[in-house]
């Protein structure tokens, strides 16, 4: 009864680490390949881009 | 100050970076605290035995993927009215990590069922509203992956958002409103707490524990999102100068 409790325990929190992993592995993956990719594109064009204060909504200083 | 300017990607994106290892860590700490409580102090329950333990991960898992659609669609208001574009952004960065939730919740739930009632799965209200809740996850990444126009794809997630949130009551309502195999609530606002005090802290500091982990994650996958969507701009190119 309990060791079949604890095989039960195992496998629902060992689920749970796995899942939680691969999302971690996942998400910094992402990041690497998002930086990757404004670096390749700002390399192949670089004068392409919109203003800073158009971003970010404020007036352009003089 | 104008809290509004913290929407503006170029402010919130910093932002998020400072904030994340804080939340990251505050996610370990709970986690530690609340397995140490669930698993060193909380006794064994007298009718389950051990494996009632499951409820330290089922519950909070549960509890987040409800909540987290909750805040998706809050989000997805403020992308219809407001034409937020960090609000989109949220909703994407939300969606994997409710979806994980749902299956966390929906996995736990069939391992603990097994034991207790007998069965893997059973079509009880609450398990089928809580599948219901996952195809809604599943289906939100698929329709905003499956429309090139950002701006239209975003507006299209935020309908079926603000569609889909009527299943979020009838998960919660479902053990009160039909009679399910699914046992009731046992935390409630206006009632006290049907299980002894160290199980409930255990389930608590787990419950704290999801919440940090989410907003941690949420916060990561946005900072990518923002780079992929903003990076003809010169503020995002000149952070990787």
């Amino acid at each position: 009864m309990l060791e079949s409790h604890l095989s039960y325990l195992a496998v629902a929190y060992g689920f749970t680490a796995l899942a939680i992993a691969i999302e971690c592995v996942v998400l910094l993956r992402t990041r690497r390949q998002s930086i990757e990719q404004v670096r390749r594109e700002r390399d192949l064009d670089p004068d392409d881009h919109e203003p800073i204060a158009q971003a970010t909504g404020e007036a352009a200083k003089p | 100050m104008n809290p509004f300017r913290f929407a503006a990607p170029p402010v919130f994106y910093p932002l998020a970076g400072r904030l994340l290892p804080w939340f990251m860590a505050a996610a370990v700490v709970l986690a530690v605290a609340g397995l140490y409580v669930g698993f060193g102090i909380a006794p064994t329950d007298f009718q389950q035995g051990e494996v009632y333990r499951i409820i330290f991960i089922h519950v909070p898992s549960a509890w987040m993927a409800m909540f987290i659609y909750l805040v998706m669609a809050g989000y997805a208001v403020l992308t219809l009215v407001w034409r937020s574009k960090l609000s989109a952004m949220m909703c994407r960065a939300l969606a994997p990590t409710g979806a994980i939730m749902a299956v966390i919740a929906l996995l736990t739930g069939a391992i603990w069922g097994k034991p207790t009632w007998g069965a893997w799965w059973v079509w009880d209200a609450r398990l089928t509203s809580t599948l219901i809740l996952l195809f809604l996850y599943l289906g939100y990444m698929a329709l905003v992956a499956a429309i090139d126009d950002t701006t239209r794809a975003d507006r299209a997630g935020a309908l079926l958002l603000l569609v889909g949130v009527v299943n979020v009551p009838i998960i919660y309502f479902s053990v009160r409103w039909w009679n399910t195999l699914h046992q009731g609530a046992s935390v409630s606002l206006t009632a006290s707490p049907k299980m002894a005090s160290t199980m409930l802290t255990g389930m608590l500091l787990m419950s704290l524990a999801a919440w940090m982990y989410a907003i941690a994650a949420a916060l990561h996958r946005v900072r990518s999102i923002i780079l992929q969507r903003e990076r003809h701009t010169r503020w995002v190119r000149q952070l990787f100068a």
